[in-house]
This record gives structure tokens, C-alpha cells and sequence, in this order.
């Protein structure tokens, strides 16, 4: 049971944390090994994935953790980095909020149907209605209509809505 | 370390306010975080702005999950031999002083008690998989398959969903089925790569992998499927009164015994084939058999296929039909006091987690109907 849920949070977690780590020590490979050095550590202590489990701003502590531990136990232990590491509670912030927003509005759109969800992916990276038309090879109203549904499913996803009438 | 779950109260407000979901109260609040320093205007301005989606590194990390899985996996049994290697020390000295030669397997299914208890819940991930030689066994979120072989093929539960992975590709054809119960759902990823996922009370038999020209199925129930493209070997879905025939394309067969059987396509292009006729379908249209006549016609998408993505979407349907819907998924029984009932309409949308008590509420919501619940019966009334 363990091993799944385990896997259940890697799955959903691992980009964000990667991501997050990576902003943190610079190094997309130290990154991993953190990531990795994170989830081995949720296998052996039990309390510790009950944790992550009931609340996912620990895992994003946890990868902090490690992250400033590798930067004292590294070489690099000079001014500079004593600095950096001194500084970074402002960036930690901002470094979560961009990697949990992302993967919360990234998991939303997943869970569409997959022709507006190409319409909404489009639409988010800046293309005009008429370019996603283009793109798709579909009429620009069926874009700004599919774009209506898109948003509607996704805000239904992101707060549990419920609606009903009848006639 | 309090501040994190502050930060995640945060995180909720911004990805909310990129769907202008928030209430009055929550902008506000929202609002006064974005004034405490300049830093989180910017960063407000910068999730806002179409760049930040053009380009993130999750989008990249997100391709590896699997690859990093597999080495986060290899790296924890190689922990655990370690460990387990000093109990072989002691195992093997015992098995040698009482002269007895064990030859040790780990069991490749693990089966923990499933707890049955009689309240209303949504259905959840739960199927039988019947194998070629008439074995069954039961899957769910707490059983899985670690690893099976039939005929050259490894069968596997990965992520909920049953999986087949082709190994030698020589073999004769051998046919699983797998049959998803009232209350239940369940996804199978084929040997080809295609993707089915299986609704309440459906079953499907086939083969552990496609051989011969064409890669076919039967089907009983609903089913969405995502056909892994092969021009070659046409993917044909049989159901007891019509059969749909594609190379690879989304769409979506119902064929439930008590009501008219349909096909709709979400993507590409299929043939409905009854008999020897054939009718090709496009986006967003659907074909039902009504008394053995074909119809096609369009329909709305998002509500044909929204159980597939978790949600039922009703418009403008008879209260028999959405209830018979949800009978199935809820695994409970529907008894009408007054017959004229079953043809109000109703128009819903809900999540498939909502738990009974909620469907309820909005049902009676709109002053015409009563439910009553009895043990796993729900009777309807005049309000």
C-alpha cells in the first residue's frame, strides 16, 4: 500500500519538485538526486509519507531541506554561496508558488477533454482564437466556443461545483 | 514550519484567480498579499502572463517521470537486499541442518481483505480480470498485479489500470476478459498501446496481444477508447449489435442491454458498420441504434463523454435514464412511486466522487421530486 501511494505522490509531484529543487542548487542533476533522496526517505519513515500525504507543502520542505544541506556540505561553501544560502527564504516563496500553481492548473487541464484541452493549452501559451483555428484546423467561433467550455469545466474542477435545474 | 501551509492557502487563490474563480472575499485577500511586497506583484503579473506557460520546466520534467521512477525503485530494493541478505544468512543455515531444500517464490499477487459495508458510495476503480484458462481474480485500488505471463505476454497493474506488454510476439492468440462490476470503473492499456477505459458494468474480452490483420475486441457496456494508430491492422470493436472499425482515433461506444446502443467520436475519423453497412462518423457526431434503425446525429461532446474524465453531465434527460445512470455507478437500486415521474427532465452536472446525500439534495432541490433512501434503494416521490 505504501508503494503505492508513493508512487501516487511521485507521479503527481515529481516536475514541480524537480523544478523547485533545480531553482534552489542550479544543477538539474542535483536536483533529482534530492527529488530521489526525498521519496527514499518517505519509504523508510513512515510518519513522514502520512505527512506529504495529508499536506503537499511538505514534500516542497523537504526538498528544501536537502537542498540547503547539499549547498553547506558541498565545496562551494564560500562567501558567495553562505550569502545565497542566507537569502533564500525570499526566493523559497516565490520558487513554491510558481512550481505549485503551475502543477495545480497543469493537473486541472489534464483532466479535460482532449479537444478543449488543446484549445485551453494553446490559449494559455498566448495564441490568438484565429491562430488556434489555424493551428487546429477548426473555426474560429468552435475556438472561443470550446474556449467557454474549457474554462467553465476547469473553474468546475479547481472548486467542486454542482449545478442543476429542471423544467 | 507554519508558513508553508500559508503559502499553500496562497497557491489556491492565484490558480483560482487564473479562472476568475474567487469569491469578493478571497480577491480582497488576494489583493493584500500582491501589496505586501513587490516581489509578489511581480510574480502575480508573471503567472498571469502567457510566457510563463510557454515555456516551464515541468512541461520537460513531466516526460521523465517514468524513466526517475524506475531509478528511484531500483535504488530502494537494492536498500532492501541489503537488509534482507542477512536474514538469508541465518534462513539457510536452518534449511541445511534439517536437510530440506526450499526453493522460495515471491507471490505475485498480494490480496488484503476488501472492507463491505452497506451506505451509498460512488462507484471506484474495481474489475475482474478473467484469464484465458478460466482463472479470475479480483482487481481493485488495494489488489494489484505485480507480474503475470500468458503466452509471451506480461500482464501487470500499473498506476489502476491493467497493462500488457508484448514480449515475444510469436505466439497464438489467447483471450483475456475483464469485467468491471455496478460501482466500478476500470482502465486497460492493450499490448498495442491502446487505452480503454471501462464503465460500470461492462466487460470486454480480448486478446493478450493483437495478431492477424486486425486488432478486435468484443464489448458489452460503455467504453472509451484511445486507439493506438496502426494503419495496418484496423482496430474493431464488436458489440452484439453493431461493430465500430478505426485506425486510430477517441471515441466512445455504449452498448448497454436495456437501452439503445450508440457510438460517438471525440477524434478522427470510424466506421460504423451494421451488417454490411457501413456509416462513416465525424467529431462530435453519434450513431444509435433506435428499434434497428441507424441515426446519426450530433450531440454535445462534453456530455458524451464526460464520464471519462470523471463527471456526469446531463441535458435536458428523462429522471429514469440519469437515474439508471447513476445506479450503475452508485450500485443501488431505483423504485418509482408514480410511474409519470421517470419522465421529468433534468438537466446536471456533477462530479462522479459526489457522494449520495449531495446528488440527493440537488435532486430535491428543484421541488419536484422526494427521494427516499432504504438500505441500497432510493424511492422517488411527489413533492
Amino acid at each position: 500500500m505504501r508503494e503505492r501511494d508513493i508512487h501516487h505522490l511521485f507521479v503527481t509531484y515529481y516536475p514541480a519538485l524537480k523544478s523547485f529543487a533545480e531553482r534552489l542548487v542550479k544543477s538539474s542533476e542535483t536536483a533529482e538526486d534530492i527529488v530521489q533522496d526525498v521519496f527514499l526517505r518517505l519509504w523508510e519513515k513512515p510518519s513522514a509519507l502520512e505527512e506529504a500525504k495529508a499536506n503537499s507543502a511538505y514534500l516542497y520542505q523537504m526538498v528544501r531541506f536537502k537542498a540547503i544541506d547539499y549547498l553547506r556540505r558541498e565545496k562551494f561553501m564560500d562567501n558567495a554561496i553562505r550569502n545565497y544560502v542566507a537569502n533564500l527564504a525570499e526566493e523559497e516563496e516565490e520558487a513554491y508558488l510558481e512550481e505549485e500553481v503551475y502543477r495545480r492548473m497543469d493537473e486541472a487541464i489534464d483532466t479535460l477533454p482532449p479537444g478543449v484541452r488543446s484549445v485551453l493549452t494553446l490559449s494559455l501559451k498566448g495564441h490568438s482564437a484565429k491562430e488556434v483555428a489555424e493551428m487546429l484546423d477548426i473555426a474560429v467561433e468552435t475556438v472561443k466556443k470550446q474556449k467557454q467550455i474549457a474554462r467553465r469545466m476547469l473553474r468546475e474542477r479547481l472548486v467542486k461545483i454542482l449545478l442543476i435545474f429542471v423544467h | 514550519m507554519k508558513k508553508y501551509s500559508d503559502y499553500s492557502i496562497i497557491a489556491d487563490l492565484l490558480v483560482r484567480s487564473l479562472e476568475e474563480g474567487l469569491t469578493s472575499e478571497e480577491e480582497e485577500r488576494l489583493s493584500q498579499w500582491r501589496k505586501e511586497n513587490d516581489r509578489h506583484e511581480a510574480l502575480y503579473k508573471r503567472l498571469h502572463s502567457s510566457s510563463f506557460w510557454e515555456s516551464h520546466p515541468q512541461w520537460k520534467y513531466r516526460e521523465e517521470v517514468a524513466e526517475a521512477w524506475k531509478r528511484l525503485y531500483s535504488r530502494r530494493m537494492r536498500k532492501q537486499r541489503m537488509v534482507r541478505r542477512m536474514y538469508w544468512g541465518v534462513a539457510a543455515v536452518v534449511a541445511i541442518s534439517i536437510g530440506t531444500f526450499f526453493l522460495w517464490r515471491e507471490p505475485s499477487i498480494i490480496e488484503p481483505v476488501v472492507v463491505e459495508n452497506e451506505t451509498i458510495v460512488p462507484g471506484k476503480k474495481q474489475a475482474e480480470l478473467i484469464l484465458a484458462d478460466g482463472r479470475s481474480m479480483v482487481l481493485n485500488e488495494a489488489m494489484s498485479i505485480r507480474s503475470l505471463e500468458e503466452k509471451g505476454v506480461v500482464i501487470r497493474t500499473e498506476d489502476k489500470a491493467l497493462q500488457y506488454v508484448d514480449k515475444r510476439q510469436d505466439e497464438a492468440l489467447s483471450y483475456n476478459t475483464l469485467r468491471v462490476p455496478r460501482g466500478g470503473e476500470y482502465t486497460i492499456l492493450l499490448s498495442d498501446g491502446t487505452k480503454v477505459y471501462l464503465n460500470a458494468e461492462s466487460e470486454m474480452t480480448y486478446p493478450v496481444a493483437f495478431r492477424g490483420e486486425a486488432r478486435e475486441v468484443k464489448l458489452r457496456g460503455e467504453a472509451f477508447f484511445e486507439v493506438a494508430s496502426n494503419r495496418v491492422q484496423p482496430f474493431i470493436v464488436h458489440t452484439e449489435q453493431f461493430a465500430i472499425r478505426v485506425t486510430g482515433t477517441e471515441f466512445n461506444v455504449r452498448a448497454y442491454a436495456d437501452e439503445a446502443p450508440s457510438a460517438t467520436l471525440a477524434e478522427g475519423s470510424i466506421q460504423f458498420w451494421k451488417g454490411n453497412q457501413m456509416f462513416p462518423l465525424h467529431p462530435g457526431q453519434q450513431a444509435a441504434l433506435k428499434n434497428g434503425e441507424i441515426e446519426i446525429r450530433k450531440v454535445n461532446l462534453e456530455d458524451a463523454i464526460a464520464w471519462r474524465y470523471g463527471v456526469f453531465s446531463f441535458k435536458n434527460i428523462r429522471l429514469e435514464d440519469l437515474l439508471s445512470e447513476l445506479a450503475r455507478w452508485y450500485d443501488i437500486e431505483i423504485f418509482y412511486q408514480n410511474p409519470s415521474l421517470k419522465d421529468l427532465h433534468f438537466t446536471a452536472s456533477f462530479q462522479r466522487s459526489s457522494n449520495m446525500e449531495e446528488v440527493i439534495s440537488l435532486l430535491e432541490r428543484t421541488q419536484k421530486i422526494k427521494v427516499n433512501v432504504n438500505g441500497k434503494t432510493l424511492i422517488v416521490q411527489n413533492k
